[in-house]
């Protein structure tokens, strides 16, 4: 069967000789978000390489890759995660998914998480914060890096990309040739992490 | 779940116990019903595989972080091993239910045993059985984040593993098999011996592999599984009943209670050894040179910039 070609697709170029590690993308998702503890939709990983005294840092920030062939929404047994009609986003329904974790074990990129509770980060009492933005999504059931979809919806750039000091991160259409991102990708060495598993993910790390 | 910041390997850490007893009941309960078909087996054992998938399915629905929407996983049969598994437990606990009631002329009044009807609920059962039998090694296989899993051996092994828990629980209830005894112990001694060679093919091919792979390894043989590993399943779930049903079959229960716990110490051993690749691993091949530059490339840089900077002051 012919793969349907989207309008829209949605994709993200993380520059890695632009990031420093200061994690304002963490922070930033964390803020437009409200994730619960613990749970982080978009963090920088970091791995320490070399010796003292020529010892140095390699940040790497990873998130959903939103990929166009997702292995996540296949082993779904509800039909809960599923891939937005019109572009490449791939998101949870809240209201039919189980918790049974098949997505959260088979997604490549670590990416989702169940939380177990709803807890805040200030004790078992909530802020007012928290409690607007716990409600989207549930305890028990999947949740995961939406690229903001509602930002997105409304025109706006997702809130890690807006937040980011040193311009590391370019959202656009890498369906349109002329977008920044698809400039971006075609002058770059870059590469798609773990694309060898036929994910066809989205997110682009330019070397 | 806390998620880590750190690129190196992590195990995946969702499914434990919970899931461990399901796929373990309900493999070993499906897998005695197929020897129930098989060997003619008396109908206290169909009994007995109903009962061990019933509460595996209600540790499963426990794993559920919404069990009251489990109804919910049988709508994609197309892509979810998941949900083709759902649909096999509920035509398997259904048609199992009527075609023991069928078999125990407790359903007479609606159709009699050796009917079309009562033949086809069972033969439906028995496919069900089947197909939760080896759907657990599909369904971890699919998963191509985890090399330990994604390989063609490892839905067999799931599936020899199964058959070896049912005629562990058919051993256990020993008293009930009579002059089935020595087929199944012998049954029992052959998969014990089939299991441990597959599995060790296995560990070998992974530790080769490399990476995740073998780090998969190194959990159940050097790492904090070891002692689940080479004491319940290899010494208490293989060695030990194998000894016992090739010597004296008087002890059948002991080697059935030992096969039961091998078979579960297995189910919990592989999972809590799946390994991700890291995502964040660069590929192999790719010019990270101004990243990656030796400790000698790094004093010459510093020694160039320090030899500048005095000129540029002088």
């Amino acid at each position: 069967m012919a793969k349907e070609l989207k309008k829209v697709k949605w994709g993200v170029a993380i520059d890695l000789k632009r990031c420093t590690g200061c994690q304002s993308c963490t922070v930033a998702c964390k803020l437009e978000n409200g994730t619960p503890p613990g749970i982080f939709w978009t963090r920088v990983l970091e791995k320490e390489e070399g010796t003292y005294p020529f010892a140095y840092k390699l940040f790497m920030p990873i998130r959903c890759n939103h990929c166009s062939n997702p292995p996540c929404v296949a082993v779904c047994p509800t039909g809960a995660s599923y891939v937005r009609e019109n572009d490449n986003l791939v998101l949870i329904d809240q209201d039919r998914c189980i918790g049974c974790h098949s997505c959260v074990v088979a997604c490549p990129y670590e990416a989702r998480s169940i939380p177990e509770s709803d807890k805040g980060y200030y004790g078992e009492q909530t802020t007012p914060y928290e409690q607007v933005s716990y409600r989207k999504w549930q305890v028990g059931t999947a949740q995961k890096c939406t690229l903001c979809v509602d930002r997105i919806d409304k025109g706006l750039n997702p809130a890690c990309i807006e937040t980011c000091p040193t311009r590391a991160l370019v959202f656009g259409d890498l369906n349109d040739p002329d977008s920044p991102i698809s400039k971006l990708i075609a002058q770059r060495s870059h590469y798609q992490p773990r694309a060898e598993l036929g994910t066809e993910p989205n997110v682009f790390y330019l070397t | 779940m806390a998620q880590g910041f750190n690129m190196g390997f992590r195990s995946q850490r969702e499914w434990g116990w919970l899931l461990a007893i399901w796929i373990f009941l309900s493999g070993s309960g499906s897998g005695l019903f197929l020897l129930y078909v098989f060997y003619s087996l008396p109908l206290q054992f169909a009994m007995l595989s109903l009962g061990a998938v019933i509460l595996g399915g209600a540790a499963l629905l426990l794993e559920l972080g919404s069990p009251l929407r489990a109804w919910l996983s049988l709508s994609r049969l197309g892509t979810s091993w998941l949900s083709r598994g759902a649909l096999s437990v509920v035509l398997f606990v259904i048609c199992g239910v009527l075609s023991i009631a069928s078999a125990s002329s407790v359903a007479d009044f609606l159709w009699p045993d050796g009917g079309a009807i009562g033949k086809g609920l069972f033969g439906i059962a028995a496919l069900s059985a089947l197909m939760i039998t080896l759907y657990p090694g599909f369904f971890l296989a699919r998963n191509r984040s985890i090399p330990f899993w994604n390989t063609a051996l490892f839905p067999v092994i799931s599936f020899g593993f199964a058959i070896m828990g049912a005629s562990g629980l058919a051993l256990l209830a020993s008293v009930w098999l009579g002059e089935g005894m020595n087929a199944i112990a012998s049954l029992a001694a052959i998969v014990i011996v089939l299991d441990f060679f597959l599995f060790g093919i296995h560990l070998i091919s992974m530790w080769r592999a490399g990476g995740a792979a073998r780090e998969s390894v190194r959990l159940l043989t050097g790492g904090p599984l070891n002692w689940a590993f080479w004491g319940g399943v290899v010494l208490v779930g293989m060695l030990v009943p194998l000894v016992i049903v090739l010597g004296t079959r008087s002890a059948a229960a002991l080697a059935g209670a030992c096969i039961l716990i091998g078979a579960f110490f297995f189910r919990y051993c592989t999972l809590k050894a799946g390994v991700y690749v890291p995502a964040a691993v660069l590929p192999e091949g790719m010019d990270m040179s101004r990243l990656k530059r030796t400790s000698a490339d790094l004093m010459r840089e510093y020694a160039g910039m320090a030899t500048g900077n005095a000129n540029r002051r002088g």
